[in-house]
């Protein structure tokens, strides 16, 4: 469920009820829900703060004093005052640079003090101001404060120029301008009473900021070009944007609030656009003011808008906090009547959205202000105190390192197992024939085994060679035989023929045989000849 | 009943089917388990039928868990898994026994496969126990002490007989076990802490090994970070401080002993450190005599040096990221200092060479030239790490991490390592600073465009990689001569690199294009890298490197802009985008018109929300009326732009666009000549759509390339002709912030000779002329 808070704080001017509960003596700042349901929630104690005195963090909120040069911090989680922090002058004015955990604390005399609250580094920035920093905003993104003055003059300053360690060197042995405003905006002829800026990116964003006179400027950050100049009927002590740039709210000195519409209001005016100076003022009446309920309401100390930038929290010197109808321009109820002036009122941002966008780190406890890192001797090559510290706690793992996740990881974190294990646990089942400790062994002693099978199969080889050997001689050897059975046949039929032909010419056969069976008889002694050959060339 | 009778028929098939086959079929009979509603199955408040079934479910699953053929473990495990994940808390307390099995499964002989199997399931159950305290009590603080004695015993590592010789190589299981713990440990930590020695142990030796893999260091680097939270809530702090700044000072020893042969420039900012080095023996390697500070082993060698000095870096940057219960003061001066000191020892080629000790050896000398990049490349890594943890908290340091990873582009840009980190770094310093705020010197910015436009060039086919010397005026200089050779290539392109090899660096260059244009206009910057930027991001149809270029346009002094826009491109490419639909049609600012509208304007009451209207609008009637009444819309159509200066702060700026004398191809267009007498002042800030078209295309138009020159006029006119049919409707806001707004007064009688324009009934057929270009692209 979603839930949206604000925080009031107060100044102790009256005297304190006699007749008060616990819970809330002594309060001083008054956490409160907005939405669903409006009740006071929590109270830390014993704060007194001026008007723009004090400055909310994701886990802190600081609460300069009203005429003590003293800082006291809150633990929003623990509910608690943590610290009570000294500072060498009296503060006029403070701001958060949520993201860059540093409280900027502008002083009674006109220069900005930037404490960052996880190293205890302060950093100290010229008196740019004759007279106390008033107000103070910094720009969405962190890069630039504008700071506004009762000396009439806006400085707006650069954030990473101011706390930088490594300064740009001069050159050309021109002074330190490092701790200078970057530029100053002097349009105001009456001390300046609030200042306020846009929501947009750096390159196009505006500040709107209003004097004693009931001038207003809105001018361009980056150049410091006047774009609008709104007049009111009465002095705004207070300023507040429009979530989208689309209005812009003013809390009068009478208790009254002033809008001005920037699409509504602006009249189209025949002068070329080119020279922003010449566009005519926008008059805004007093009776175009929302009425405030009563006459002795005070002045709107502090506003603040919703979320959704439908109703407008304004707190007064009254004690009373009022919400007002941003659409139909009227009031809507009086939230409460904290007894005291009210002069800081925030909304928080709402809790409960599924995916809240917070910081990978989370400043705990803050780090009281530390001067050894204001000296720049012993700061080596790289220019950073070896003892600059950043007390903080990781609260999310670095998005950027989450690719690193691979299947057994996802398995283990989510449902299934992804096909690529499975499947090489299928192959093992199939070539480790059930017992894995075997496939691991025969993994380890494939070496061994294939020494031996090589050994066989050289051995193999060497046989087959003595074979084929064997099987050549051994046919050669048959050839033979089969030629010399076929002389002998021959021999054989020429016998008998020689035979028979003498026993016709009745002549002795055996006489005509006679040479034949010489013949024969060589042809056995030449075989059992060669039969012994093949023999002695088996060996 | 469909969940029910699914079940039953997973049951049978379980029941039936022979073991030997159900690994085949188990991983789809999870996948069916898990659509069999589980949950309500096992509540054990349905009715008698499912509860049987179930019953059945189980006890087929137990006793395949027992089974003596490996197939059957194999299946019970994928099976349980699935089970206990969709059956809800009751399945995971009935869980136990299987629980028990498998860790008994894990000391049978099975293949490694199957034992990270059981590994994981083993590792679900537990998981899924860790927000039900009862099942944490009934399942997980029972077993997971034996879990991690068995697993302790699986990551012994191997003994092998490899020949004569049995070495010892780690186990095929380690990686997993050590997935598993990382996994358990930050909720178990409490249960570890009696083992928690001997993983440290473990853990210490894979870190200082040389042979241990990249993947088991890097698991066991996380374990140990994850390790510290075993220690109890009053010693964490101060055990993670001594940790880091052991880990600190053992970077340091490696690096005194690595880069003995170097005579540093570097002066540490801790006094105890600034004492010189005793003498260097260089007889012998560069090596570290017993265990350093963090009690890992000690090495020989620079490139074991330089391993483990990486492997420190690596440590630390783990332990910078790795979430905590507590508060903890981390050492950002000394880490800073470190990295500087690595940083500082580049290769020879830096303005400043190195000064070398005369008496070490060249061969190291050269040696520790090749291994410096690793160190780089960890540097970097470890500062990207620091970067996107703690974000703007270090804005105090932006500097010094800039001007460190703009020294080492500057020293190793051949490097693909260095140059990745260093993208990534200012990718992120970009984005939460900007160049004027990390005090980027205009060389070190050069060199970061020119860089990062190379590793982008190489993926654009067709467009040879010149050699380092890629100057961007060259570049533009040379497209001429590499027209000729387009043809050929592109054809070459279009056929054999289809899927060009994208390396890492390249998505970094990638997401780092679109910050250096949103940055681009920082004055500094100069001229033909800005044009470079553009060029590329339009060759690539990088949407948002061009939506950055369109929306900072790099401003003059005087506060106009100082080149031609992209947005034709960016509408060309991106038409159906929201975004560029947004940037191009804008709806917020409801724009008021004024009750008596100038005599000869023909604009509409608009009603709060224009855009419905407009839409159906004749673009006709606007175009006519521009042509008629050119001096009075003109005068409407600026007064009316006043309206929303306010809201984009310095819209005034951007939208006047100085008038260019830039006149080189389309001479044709003959305004760009004739100078406009009486309106000049007025006009003279307004861009003109034609001019600025055709000079951004000029550069882009080479790689067309084969189109003739009165082809080519043919896409600029007329997308400048629909430009205006868009913007001439007043009441869009779009001139506050849109360098290509104004044509509308411009376009008189002087765009006509073309033709196509001079009659409005022809703006739909100029659609279809779109379409031809389109495709001649």
């Amino acid at each position: 469920m979603l839930t949206e808070s604000f925080l009031a704080a107060t100044l102790t001017a009256n005297k304190a009820p006699a007749h008060t509960s616990a819970a809330l003596k002594d309060v001083g700042i008054f956490l409160h829900e907005a939405q669903p349901q409006s009740t006071f929630r929590h109270g830390y104690k014993k704060s007194s703060s001026q008007p723009g005195c004090v400055a909310i963090s994701d886990s802190h909120i600081f609460a300069a004093q009203a005429d003590k040069a003293v800082v006291h911090v809150y633990s929003r989680e623990r509910g608690n005052q943590e610290a009570t922090v000294p500072f060498p002058e009296r503060l006029h004015s403070l701001v958060f640079a949520r993201g860059a955990a540093i409280l900027i604390l502008g002083t009674e005399a006109g220069k900005l003090l930037l404490w960052e609250v996880a190293t205890g580094r302060l950093t100290t920035s010229v008196a740019a101001h004759l007279q106390p920093v008033s107000s103070l905003c910094i720009t969405p993104d962190n890069k630039y404060i504008i700071s506004a003055s009762a000396d009439t003059s806006v400085h707006v300053w650069s954030l990473a120029q101011l706390i930088s360690f490594l300064q740009l060197g001069g050159t050309y042995g021109a002074e330190d301008t490092s701790k200078s405003p970057v530029r100053t905006f002097a349009a105001h002829r009456t001390a300046v009473t609030a200042a306020a800026c846009g929501h947009s990116e750096i390159t196009t964003n505006f500040a709107i900021t209003s004097s004693e006179d009931g001038t207003c400027y809105i001018w361009h950050v980056e150049t410091g070009q006047i774009l609008r100049t709104i007049l009111l009927p009465i002095a705004a002590m207070c300023v507040a944007v429009d979530p989208a740039d689309r209005v812009m709210y003013f809390g009068g000195k009478d208790g009254q609030i002033h809008a001005w519409d920037v699409f509504r209001h602006s009249e189209i005016s025949p002068v070329s656009n080119l020279d922003p100076a010449a566009i005519a003022p926008i008059q805004l009446s007093a009776k175009d003011g929302w009425a405030a309920p009563t006459k002795d309401i005070g002045a709107a100390n502090c506003l603040t808008l919703s979320y959704d930038g439908t109703s407008l929290l304004s707190g007064h010197s009254s004690g009373a906090v009022i919400r007002w109808d941003v659409a139909k321009h009227r009031i809507l109820n009086e939230v409460a009547n904290l007894g005291q002036p009210v002069t800081n009122i925030e909304m928080l941002d709402p809790t409960g959205f599924a995916n809240q966008k917070r910081p990978g780190y989370s400043v705990v406890n803050i780090v009281k202000p530390n001067l050894e890192f204001a000296s720049l001797s012993e700061n080596g090559t790289c220019g950073v105190s070896a003892k600059y510290n950043l007390n903080t706690m990781i609260t999310r793992p670095n998005s950027a390192r989450q690719n690193e996740h691979d299947d057994i990881d996802n398995a283990i974190t989510g449902p299934g197992i992804s096909s690529t294990l499975l499947d090489a646990a299928l192959r093992a089942l199939g070539s480790g024939s059930g017992s894995g400790r075997g496939l691991i062994q025969s993994t380890t002693t494939d070496d061994a085994e294939k020494v031996q099978v090589e050994k066989l199969e050289e051995e193999v080889s060497k046989l087959k060679q003595q074979i084929a050997a064997f099987r050549r001689v051994e046919e050669k050897r048959k050839d033979k035989r089969l030629k010399r059975m076929m002389e002998r046949e021959n021999i054989d039929t020429k016998m008998r023929d020689a035979y028979f032909a003498a026993v016709k010419k009745s002549k002795d056969g055996d006489e005509a045989v006679k040479k034949w069976q010489q013949q024969k008889k060589a042809i056995d002694a030449d075989s059992d000849r060669d039969y012994l050959d093949d023999e002695m060339d088996l060996t | 009943m469909q969940a029910d009778s699914s079940l039953r028929a997973i049951t049978n098939r379980l029941s039936v089917t022979p073991v030997e086959d159900l690994p085949r079929i188990c991983g789809f009979l999870a996948n069916q388990l898990a659509n069999c509603s589980l949950e309500s199955q096992f509540s054990g408040l349905k009715g008698s039928s499912s509860s049987v079934t179930t019953h059945k479910l189980k006890t087929r699953i137990g006793s395949l868990l027992q089974d003596r053929s490996a197939s059957g473990r194999l299946a019970a495990a994928v099976l349980i898994k699935a089970v206990v994940e969709h059956g809800g808390s009751n399945a995971v307390s009935a869980s136990e026994g299987w629980a028990r099995g498998l860790l008994g499964c894990l000391n049978k002989p099975d293949a490694t496969e199957l034992k990270k199997l059981y590994l994981i399931t083993t590792t679900r159950i537990f998981v899924l126990t860790q927000n039900h305290p009862h099942l944490l009590r009934e399942v997980t603080t029972p077993l997971l002490p034996h879990f991690i004695k068995t697993c302790l015993v699986l990551i012994k590592p191997v003994e092998t007989q490899g020949g004569e010789r049995s070495t010892r190589v780690p186990s095929p299981l380690l990686d997993t076990v050590l997935r598993c713990w990382a996994q358990l440990l930050p909720q178990h930590a409490t249960v570890f802490r009696p083992e928690l020695a001997r993983i440290k142990a473990i853990c210490h030796g894979l870190l200082g090994s040389e042979e241990s893999s990249t993947s088991s260091r890097e698991l066991a680097i996380k374990l140990l970070c994850l390790l510290l939270s075993c220690a109890s809530k009053n010693t964490f702090s101060q055990e993670w401080s001594q940790i880091v700044l052991k880990i600190i000072s053992a970077a340091h020893e490696t690096v005194d002993q690595l880069f003995r042969a170097v005579l540093e420039e570097y002066e540490s900012n801790d006094p105890a450190r600034q004492q010189s080095i005793g003498k260097q023996d260089f007889s012998h390697e560069p090596h570290l005599v017993g265990p350093d500070s963090t009690g890992l082993e000690p090495w020989t060698g620079i490139y074991q040096g330089s391993l483990r000095l990486s492997t420190l870096l690596a440590w630390l940057g783990s332990l910078l990221s790795t979430p905590e219960s507590q508060t903890v003061g981390v050492p950002v001066g000394r880490i800073v200092d470190l990295t500087a000191r690595i940083a500082a020892v580049t290769v020879p080629t830096s303005p400043e060479p190195l000064k070398y000790h005369k008496e070490a050896s060249r061969e190291e000398k050269e040696e520790l030239r090749m291994n410096l990049p690793l160190l780089h490349v960890s540097c970097l890594r470890l500062l990207h790490i620091m970067c996107t943890t703690y974000g703007q908290a270090l804005l105090s340091i932006y500097r010094t991490m800039a001007s460190q990873a703009a020294a080492l582009l500057q020293a190793l840009p051949d490097q693909e390592g260095v140059r990745q980190g260093v993208y990534d770094i200012f990718g992120f310093l970009l984005e939460a600073s900007n160049p004027n705020d990390i005090a980027l010197s205009r060389d070190g910015f050069s060199a970061l465009v020119t860089e990062c436009c190379y590793d982008l060039r190489r993926a654009v086919p067709g467009l040879e990689v010149r050699t380092k010397t890629n100057d961007a005026t060259e570049a533009s200089l040379k497209v001429n001569s590499a027209l000729t050779a387009n043809n050929t290539q592109e054809k070459s392109a279009r056929y054999a690199r289809p899927f060009l090899e994208r390396p890492d660096v390249y998505a970094s260059a990638w997401s780092l294009l679109p910050k250096l244009l949103k940055h681009g206009s920082w004055p500094p910057a100069p001229r033909q890298l800005r044009t470079e930027m553009d060029r590329l991001s339009v060759l690539l149809g990088h949407r948002e490197a061009m939506l950055a270029s369109v929306m900072r346009p790099v401003l003059s002094k005087s506060g106009k802009a100082n080149g031609p826009s992209l947005l034709p491109f960016l509408a060309r490419s991106a038409a159906n985008d929201f975004t560029v639909e947004a940037l191009l049609r804008p709806r917020m600012p409801v724009v008021q018109v004024d009750p008596s509208p100038a005599p000869h304007s023909p604009l509409p009451q608009v009603s709060p929300e224009p855009e419905s209207e407009e839409d159906d609008r004749q673009p006709s009637d606007d175009t006519r009326a521009q042509v008629v009444g050119d001096s009075f819309t003109e005068q409407d159509s600026s007064s009316r732009r006043a309206v929303e200066g306010i809201v984009s702060g310095n819209g005034l700026q951007d939208i006047v666009t100085k008038k260019r004398t830039y006149i080189d191809v389309d001479e044709s267009l003959p305004e760009i000549t004739i100078p406009q007498e009486t309106n000049e002042e007025r006009e003279a800030k307004r861009l003109r759509p034609e001019q600025g078209l055709t000079y951004a295309s000029t550069s882009i138009r080479e790689e067309w390339s084969k189109e003739d020159a009165a082809r080519d006029n043919l896409p600029e006119t007329r997308s400048a002709s629909s430009l205006a049919g868009a913007d001439s409707r007043p009441q869009m806001g779009i001139s506050a912030s849109d360098p290509v707004s104004g044509p509308s007064g411009r376009r008189g009688p002087a765009v006509e000779p073309d033709g196509d324009d001079s009659d409005d009934s022809e703006i739909p057929t100029i659609d279809a002329g779109l379409d031809t270009d389109e495709e001649d692209e």
